[in-house]
């Protein structure tokens, strides 16, 4: 009864009242061999493959990499330009700059164990400057937000998630929308969308930065199938995640930026 | 009190449970995944049972919160629950056969999973169906292999 009570308290202090956030905060050190141990096999792993393979492998790899390397430092170079071009256009609409969002780079080491919640634990924390609310990122889109800040590790929501939901638009042209989670890994709804609505299977779904959380233009996901149905009041519009939710390791964290980024 | 070798072994159990509930399996393998944090505390429990109950039960529950990065309090009342009814249980459990104790087994883990189960209903992560109840059948197929690796490496006399 006694333990009854105490868990009670608890669930109410932490779930309620956010109470214990500090305390768990705290704990964080908990997590530090488990994970070591539970990752271990993989990154021995790794180690292995790196040692033996050969030196032709590598050097190959190397200047495929540099290839690709110089390949995007000229892209950049143009974005530099043409970030700088629709800038002074900005200016003369008198709307807000866009900013460069610098981000760090993070690694995924654990995927929440709860097979319906889709949410992994990164290696950073308060103490590498993570926040509550940051978006987080992969090479090709958005793949969630932190929700939980430790000291050394921060919990990500991914937007797959039933309980996740990200303000979209349209690359083509501009509709906007709200992309929710299903709690499947590669479905995306886009809700609320009127039957009138020009969007096609294909379509690229970018963050609108409506709503101040997201950034305004990075990818999120590709209309995989749209629905009309004359009796429902809105279209049926699923979307694939463009980020490899279920394949990668690393990820990026958008930093925080004194100004709205993309905002207008 | 405990021996050291024995506060050595217990802590080593949990430990292995929180491993193995963090690593990564999908699809099927990731609702059977059996829960050793709970099989260690049984088979504590059973062992010992002047030593190791509800309240012990209920601190390894706090700490599998912080572990696991769920409320505080979801497995410790979870836990706590599964322990009491097990210690209610536990003469009648000693006799059994292996068979008879990992359906008893499977009740108890299923009666935490299910405590679980309905504070995350209650604090908005709603499961979809019933695949989460596999973890008890996990748990159950594991019970002789914990308990004779646990009895093996001297769990009997601590």
């Amino acid at each position: 009864m006694v333990a009854v009570a105490l868990s009670v308290g608890l669930l109410l202090a932490d779930h309620q009242f956010r109470l214990l956030d500090p305390l768990k905060r705290s704990l964080d050190w908990l997590q530090v061999p488990i994970h070591g141990l539970v990752n271990l096999p993989g990154m021995l792993w790794e180690d292995v493959g790196e040692s033996v393979r050969s030196r032709e492998a590598l050097e190959e790899e190397n200047a495929a990499l540099k290839a690709r390397l110089r390949i995007l430092e000229a892209k950049t170079e143009r974005l530099v330009a043409m970030t700088a071009e629709v800038n002074r256009l900005r200016e003369l609409l008198n709307a807000s700059r866009i900013v460069e969002n610098p981000v760090a780079v993070a690694e995924i080491i654990g995927i929440n164990p709860d097979p319906y919640l889709h949410e992994v634990l990164i290696n950073k924390g308060a103490s590498d400057g993570a926040y509550e609310g940051q978006p987080v990122l992969d090479s090709s889109g958005l793949m969630g937000q932190i929700t939980f800040v430790g000291q050394r590790f921060s919990r990500a929501l991914l937007i797959s998630d039933a309980t996740h939901a990200v303000p979209v638009q349209v690359n083509r042209n501009g509709i906007r929308g709200v992309l929710v989670g299903k709690g499947r890994l590669d479905e995306l709804e886009l809700v609320n969308v009127p039957q009138t609505a020009d969007i096609q299977e294909g379509d690229l779904l970018v963050t609108s930065g409506l709503g101040g959380r997201f950034p305004a233009g990075y990818p999120v996901a590709v209309v995989s199938h749209v629905e009309h149905d004359p009796s429902e009041p809105y279209a049926k519009v699923t979307a694939t995640p463009k980020a490899e939710l279920n394949r990668t390791r690393h990820v990026l964290l958008v930093r925080r930026t004194s100004e709205l980024p993309g905002g207008s | 009190m405990i021996s050291g070798h024995g506060l050595l072994l217990l802590l080593a159990s949990l430990f292995v449970g929180w491993v193995t509930a963090w690593i990564p399996l999908h699809g099927l393998a990731a609702f059977v995944r059996p829960d050793l944090v709970a099989l260690s505390l049984i088979y504590w429990s059973w062992r010992h049972p002047e030593r190791f109950g509800v309240l012990t039960a209920w601190w390894v529950g706090v700490i599998s919160d912080l572990v696991l990065g769920s409320w505080l309090g979801v497995h410790a009342l979870a836990y706590a629950l599964m322990i009491y009814f097990f210690l209610n249980i536990h003469h009648r459990f000693r006799i059994y056969p292996m068979l008879q104790q990992s359906v008893l087994i499977f009740l108890l883990v299923g009666i935490a999973i299910m405590v679980i189960h309905w504070i995350n209903q209650l604090t908005g992560v709603a499961a979809r169906d019933l695949m989460f109840m596999l973890g008890a059948i996990g748990s159950a197929l594991c019970w002789p292999f914990v308990r004779y690796t646990l009895d093996y490496l001297g769990g009997k006399t601590v």
